[in-house]
């Protein structure tokens, strides 16, 4: 009885907040004007539009967002860690195959991961998606020669130190303007001629940042949740 | 079919996920839920204000059409990372409750902390007689 009360009330919970959206929105037609769009790209010098908004105009919300994605990864880190770490976990029993593909397929996503985040403002990618790309492929590379190899090597590469500092180059970039007389977040390097890959190098700069700090992140949950995933 | 657009498919998906998130009883369904609303606001989001005969909004544009507009899109950018980020941490005090618990439906749980209250209170109470015994027999 309780259950079928639970499921009407469900039901028609979702349908009156649908009928709210539905009925509720109105939505203005038409597209952007194509000079506002193209003063845009001129401004920052990217010809993707997505890219100019969000590390151009809007490069404020893209700011929290990295700090939300900080905090999510140091929260993460913060419960797990106090866990005890599996002591020596059980390789996953790969077969053959997978393994050796995956050892042919990483460099391939590794590398296509850097070219979205360095193409980021002339194409779709940007540097979310690279680093998310690539973080993938980073998976890949625990799956074929295991996740105690690929940390030692990292480790020693100075990620850990590199996952605190980037978002602080990050905020410097945003922030440096004022050193020249210009207003704070906006374009810290010139920008150039648009459609060109080195047309704006502001972009550019904060895409493979925001690339490195996606990856790192997305490193360290992964590497947190295989170690740190405790006995039931 | 004019009716079949991803407004309407983001509105299904959005019923579809409120009503698991509040009829199913494991945290982990719960959780893909919450997933499927988040993706069904993305969807409504990019399909505001996109048609299928416009251009993606990358300049320039060689055949003329109209662009969508890329507002939207990179609104949209933040709502995914804050999806994973939201995702990841909820999995941590899911993976806390079913190392404490062993459990993931949430009924059970609730009644085991329920029951963990009452020997608590209980303990308490009879700590606090105890004590007043105690002060009772000093004086």
């Amino acid at each position: 009885m309780k259950r079928i009360v639970r499921t009407v009330l469900a039901v028609t919970l979702s349908l009156v907040v649908c009928g709210i959206v539905i009925f509720d929105l109105t939505i203005p037609e038409g597209p952007p004007r194509p000079d506002d769009s193209e003063l845009l790209a001129a401004k920052t010098g990217a010809p993707n539009l997505v890219s100019a908004i969000y590390l151009g105009a809007r490069l404020y919300d893209t700011l929290f967002e990295i700090l939300v994605f900080t905090v999510a990864v140091i929260g993460v880190r913060f419960y797990l860690l106090q866990r005890p770490s599996t002591a020596r976990p059980d390789p996953i029993p790969e077969s053959h195959v997978l393994q050796v593909s995956a050892q042919i397929l990483y460099p391939l996503i590794l590398i296509l991961g850097l070219y979205l985040t360095c193409f980021g403002h002339l194409s779709p990618g940007g540097g979310f998606s690279g680093g998310v790309v690539a973080a993938s492929g980073l998976l890949l590379c625990v799956m074929s020669i295991g996740v105690d190899t690929v940390y030692c090597r990292l480790s020693g590469a100075g990620i850990e130190q590199l996952e605190w500092a980037l978002p602080m180059m990050i905020v410097a970039v945003c922030v440096l303007p004022l050193a020249f007389g210009r207003p704070i977040l906006s374009n810290l390097l010139p920008a150039g001629q648009a459609g060109h890959v080195f047309g704006s190098l502001s972009i550019l700069l904060l895409n493979v940042l925001i690339g490195l700090k996606v990856l790192i992140g997305s490193w360290m949950v992964l590497h947190t949740f295989i170690r740190h995933r405790g006995e039931i | 079919m004019g009716w079949l657009s991803g407004m309407t498919i983001a509105m299904i998906l959005f019923a579809i996920g409120t009503t698991a998130l509040i009829v199913r009883k494991d945290l982990v369904v719960k959780l893909l839920a919450l997933g499927l609303v988040n993706s069904s606001g993305i969807l409504f989001l990019i399909s505001i204000r996109f048609r299928p005969q416009m251009e993606a909004p990358i300049l320039p544009v060689k055949t003329g059409l109209p662009i969508a507009d890329p507002l939207p899109q990179a609104l949209v950018l933040s709502a995914i990372v804050i999806n994973f980020a939201i995702l990841a941490l909820s999995l941590v005090f899911v993976m806390l409750l079913v190392e404490r618990y062993h459990s993931t439906d949430c009924g059970r749980i609730e009644h085991a902390v329920e029951t963990e209250k009452a020997t608590l209170g209980s303990q308490n109470l009879a700590d606090d007689t105890l004590e007043s015994e105690v002060q009772a027999a000093d004086r």
